[in-house]
């Protein structure tokens, strides 16, 4: 344990590296996710959408409950290795808590603010972009957060085919036994997501401000 | 003006509006009043487009509604509504400055016409403007929402029970400021309400409606003395002679020139008749004077004239016409 610091120290350009990758294939599958996420949680909450509505969600939380490992292994058999199926396997795996969090949210929006605004004579969508997004901003924020977290813990995985990352240091120091090496993956993932999710959680509380 | 002619909707087999006609003139305040489930919220909400009818036609000043679009229909009518529906993300501004805002105005005078509003509503401009609705009480938040539906300047209002959501004592002093307002700015009103004081207070003119149909229209004082249906009268329910003195003006009585030397007292032609009896009784004359409001008589009346005129007014005793 006490090599930890030197190995930090040795490896800081690598970590980096990982690190960037890290990022790289976590930010490109939550770039996709979220308008696509919000995009079918708005699509969900319109009227005539009534009938699909259970089963689109039915649909995405079996994606969910697919062990992340298995989807990658089935993003590998379908895609082959690299950034590609990594980048598409974290994006099934976060669509869903955006997609139902602003459903969610759309739904919380008191259905007389809603009357008021056609009555005021908003089209469908200015009602859409300035009462029922806003309204349901922090329900979305939420939904970001947690597909974020999730997306950053399961991108550790991503190393296992090829899609590079802070997982690269997990899994050889697992199979080297080199703790330090280990915890140089390790413990930045972690640190990421709290990051992410503390970041996260200060724009969710600033689009709360008019809920006093 | 906006005329109703032989609108109906329904939903599926039931029937919710059955062919309802109804022309409310320039400057009138109509009341839709009835039990819940009369149809009255859905006449209403015809009147924007909210609802579509399923036949009839509906026209303001002579054009058929259908011929704008629902959006550009809407902008051109206020609308208030019991539930306020508040933009809760917005300030008490920002949610007034709704419809201007849709319509383009210039936003220097979107904030002018907000603290114009807001004065209007008695709402200090400086203290509210800035607010959030949930930093406001029921009655601000309903003041909030006719200044919201008055925003734009539209000439015809749709006010779904909009003092509906506050306590009574409240809701009987935004009534009365609400009524002063209308005097001053002559809108064109559809006011629905279920509770029979405040019809009885704030129209000019009550349409009574019963499952999908209006059973009698007429000024209150007409309603109560001469009910056309056997529900009408028994909607009013109650002393239906104390309804009619709490409803009919001095004015519309027959008022004697006044005889020789002066009466004692003398009250406002606008005032109630029961006000009238209240200042008969109480004074030691036996005549009244009646005034304009401007200092100058109209004559004077009596308890004879009182009572000759409520015998008048009630002559069917209230026996329905049909």
């Amino acid at each position: 344990m006490n090599e930890l610091f030197p190995f930090f120290a040795d490896h800081l350009k690598d970590i980096g590296l990982r690190l960037g990758e890290h990022v790289r294939t976590v930010g490109v599958a939550l770039l996709l996710a979220i308008p696509l996420g919000m995009g079918i949680g708005i699509a969900l909450s319109r009227g005539w959408a009534r009938r699909i509505r259970g089963p689109v969600f039915y649909l995405l939380g079996l994606g969910q409950t697919i062990p992340s490992l298995a989807l990658l292994a089935l993003a590998v058999g379908l895609l082959g290795i690299g950034v590609v199926p990594a980048v598409i396997a974290l994006l099934l795996y976060s669509i869903l808590p955006i997609a139902r969090n602003c459903y969610t949210g759309i739904q919380s929006v008191p259905d007389a603010a809603v009357d008021a605004a056609r009555g005021l004579g908003m089209t469908q969508l200015q009602i859409l972009r300035s009462v029922q997004l806003p309204l349901a901003g922090a329900y979305i924020i939420a939904g970001i957060r947690t597909a974020t977290v999730v997306a950053i813990s399961a991108g550790a995985l991503a190393s296992l085919i090829g899609a590079g990352g802070l997982g690269d240091f997990i899994f050889a120091g697992i199979s080297l036994y080199r703790p330090e090496e280990m915890l140089a993956g390790a413990i930045p993932t972690a640190l990421l997501a709290l990051g992410a999710d503390f970041g996260l959680s200060l724009l969710e509380k600033r689009l709360e401000r008019w809920r006093r | 003006m906006i005329e109703f002619i032989d609108v109906r909707k329904t939903y599926g087999g039931e029937i919710a509006v059955n062919g309802v006609s109804l022309r409310v003139e320039t400057g009138e305040l109509c009341v839709l009043l009835g039990p819940s489930g009369c149809g009255k919220t859905t006449l209403l909400r015809m009147a924007n487009r909210l609802v579509e009818p399923t036949s009839g036609t509906i026209m303001i000043d002579g054009e058929d509604i259908m011929c704008s679009s629902p959006v550009e229909l809407r902008r051109r009518i206020g609308y208030a509504i019991q539930s306020v529906g508040l933009f809760p993300h917005r300030t008490v501004a920002q949610n007034i400055a709704t419809t201007p805002e849709l319509m383009g105005m210039a936003a220097g005078k979107i904030a002018a016409r907000t603290d114009e509003l807001l004065s209007m509503m008695n709402l200090e401009p400086a203290r509210y403007r800035d607010r959030y609705p949930s930093q406001l009480s029921g009655g601000e938040a309903q003041r909030v929402g006719v200044a919201r539906a008055l925003a734009a300047d539209p000439p015809l209002l749709l006010m779904d029970e909009p003092f509906g959501a506050i306590d009574p004592i409240n809701r009987a002093e935004i009534r009365e400021e609400f009524l002063a307002l209308q005097r001053r700015l002559r809108k064109t009103i559809i006011f629905v309400s279920h509770d029979i004081p405040e019809a009885l207070f704030l129209a000019d003119r009550i349409a009574l409606m019963r499952s999908g149909n209006i059973e009698q229209v007429g000024a209150p004082p007409e309603l109560i003395a001469s009910p056309a249906t056997e529900f009408v009268k028994r909607f009013f329910g109650g002393d239906r002679r104390m309804l009619l003195l709490e409803t009919t003006r001095v004015a519309e009585m027959t008022i004697p020139p006044a005889g020789p030397g002066n009466p004692r007292a003398a009250i406002a032609a606008e005032s109630t008749l029961r006000e009238a009896l209240l200042a008969l009784m109480s004074g030691d004359g036996e005549h009244l004077g009646i005034h304009d409001g401007n200092g100058g008589m109209l004559g004077e009346i009596t308890l004879g004239d009182i009572q000759r005129h409520m015998a008048l007014a009630m002559r069917a005793d209230g026996e329905p016409r049909r």
